[in-house]
């Protein structure tokens, strides 16, 4: 059996909903020849630190009792970055929050990962977003794999779908929906003749939108999605400063009932095309693939030789995010094998 | 196979269709839509809009043996039916009504499109207006042209608006 050492950086919802669904995958990842076995988790003011595993179970037992994870016996005063240094590991799973304009913490804790010589998997859309060139130049200096599926559309395969699947392909253009808050809002708006204001306080109360929701409302978390996109499928070298962003606040109800009365949906839909990226609402006809409800996400490739074709799924979420990120890390296991 | 399109002025009598009719068959195109244009008759002719599918060679072919049938041709195209009727939808919010609708109207008339449907959406001056817009033109490039204008007068007049995906 494989065994796959991994530092886990970040112990917020992505972080913990990881160790979850790896505790729940054991033998599942055990039946496949594959234990993956977490060495360290990185927090703001401290570490986990065990090269025999870190014991998940006490780590998410504290985070449920809403205690810090300093009162472990494996508790170490290092810092995220520090522990890179200190353990042995072959793989870092970087899911912190990070800032959309400079990519911080995330961009310095893939870069450490990196030059300690470890692959580097990551949901972390704005460190991605904001430094993609280097990163990726990094890891190829260091020859070693750096995989964000779940960095732009969570569950959804986008990326490997393009790189495994439609090899032949040459992508013309990509669109869609990236991101579920303004879905669901817009979705809200549509069928439950809701105001603006009165749906994203649904939302908020649901859980689907943060208490600020200004990264979805405006824009910027779908512009940061197709950044990534941008760059890894289409090889292109943009950044945020690209994309051509408006948000839906300025969307009134009126206007999503005059849409409706026509046959069609108001969509934040994020696009790659001649003209460049953007993000902004759009009529998008009724029957199109690309209208789907409540928080889901929705993704349409436009190529040369299979035409058309539309990835629905969801494209955040706790446990749906780990499709993506224990993709990356068996794509990694499988790798190291060969 | 590409998109013909042909406009005949027909004299207004029995066996005049059939006339045409024939000769698309004979050349093998694939007829898939005729139309009277009576309320444009004149001098007892009526302009007759005949469509069909064809080579290159059989949509000459075909307008050959309409002038020596002796059809008088006003208009034909080939290969451009789907630029014939173009249309985008796309709908404004903001102080549509108070920046001057016919203004609005009028420069995006001037782009060689025409507004083809409006519908609105009026809550009072002091709150956003909403106005769906469908615009018609008959090639592409005048679409285009109508709606980079319309991009500008938006930005100028401060309002939102939200284009049909393409």
């Amino acid at each position: 059996m494989r065994t796959l050492k991994v530092v886990l950086l970040g112990f917020g919802v992505i972080g913990q909903g990881f160790a979850e669904t790896l505790l729940n995958k054991e033998s599942f990842l055990a039946k496949r020849g594959m234990d993956l076995k977490v060495v360290a988790i990185g927090e703001r003011d401290g570490c986990m630190v065990n090269e025999d595993g870190v014991d998940l179970k006490e780590a998410l037992k504290l985070r449920k009792e809403g205690k810090p994870l300093n009162s472990s016996k494996d508790w170490k005063k290092v810092s995220s970055s520090e522990v890179l240094g200190l353990v042995e590991a072959d793989v870092a799973v970087e899911v912190v929050p990070s800032n959309i304009k400079t990519g911080q913490p995330g961009v310095s804790l893939i870069k450490e990962a990196l030059k300690n010589g470890m692959h580097a998997v990551s949901s972390d859309k704005c460190a991605m977003a904001a430094d993609f060139v280097e990163l990726k130049k990094l890891a190829e200096s260091k020859n070693k794999m750096l995989l964000y599926e779940g960095s732009a559309g969570g569950a959804m395969p986008l990326m490997c779908l393009v790189r495994e699947c439609m090899q032949i392909n040459e992508i013309v253009s990509v669109k869609g929906i990236l991101n579920g808050t303004t879905n669901y809002i817009l979705t809200k708006m549509h069928y439950g003749n809701m105001d603006l204001e009165t749906a994203l306080r649904e939302a908020q109360e649901l859980g689907y939108a943060e208490a600020d929701p200004t990264y979805d409302v405006e824009g910027i978390d779908a512009a940061a999605k197709i950044v990534i996109l941008a760059n890894d499928i289409m090889g292109m070298k943009k950044t945020f400063k690209d994309v051509k962003v408006t948000g839906i606040t300025g969307i009134t109800k009126q206007a999503v009932q005059l849409a409706k009365k026509n046959g069609y949906v108001i969509k934040l839909i994020a696009e790659i095309n001649g003209e460049g990226l953007s993000v902004g609402p759009k009529l998008v006809p009724a029957n199109s693939t690309l209208n789907v409800s409540g928080s889901l996400n929705a993704l349409m490739f436009e190529t040369d030789v299979a035409k058309d074709l539309t990835v629905v799924g969801r494209g955040a979420g706790r446990i749906e995010t780990q499709s993506a990120i224990f993709s990356d890390l068996i794509n990694i296991a499988k790798c190291q094998q060969q | 196979m590409q998109d013909c399109k042909l406009v005949a002025r027909l004299e207004d009598k029995p066996g005049e269709l059939s006339k045409i009719l024939d000769i698309v068959a004979r050349n093998k195109g694939n007829l898939f839509s005729i139309a009277h244009l009576r309320e444009k008759s004149k001098d007892n002719k009526v302009p007759v809009v005949v469509k069909f599918q064809g080579t290159e060679q059989t949509f000459k072919d075909i307008t050959a043996d309409m002038k020596k049938a002796e059809v008088e041709i006003t208009e034909k195209s080939f290969g451009s039916l789907e630029e014939s009727n173009l249309l985008r939808d796309f709908i404004l919010i903001g102080h549509v009504i108070d920046t001057d609708l016919r203004d609005t109207i009028y420069s995006l008339c001037g782009q060689g499109a025409m507004i083809k449907a409006l519908d609105f959406s009026i809550q009072g001056l002091k709150h956003p207006s909403s106005v769906f817009v469908e615009v018609v033109a008959n090639n592409s490039s005048s679409m285009e042209k109508t709606m980079a204008e319309m991009k500008k007068i938006t930005k100028k007049k401060e309002l939102l608006m939200i284009e049909q995906l393409e």
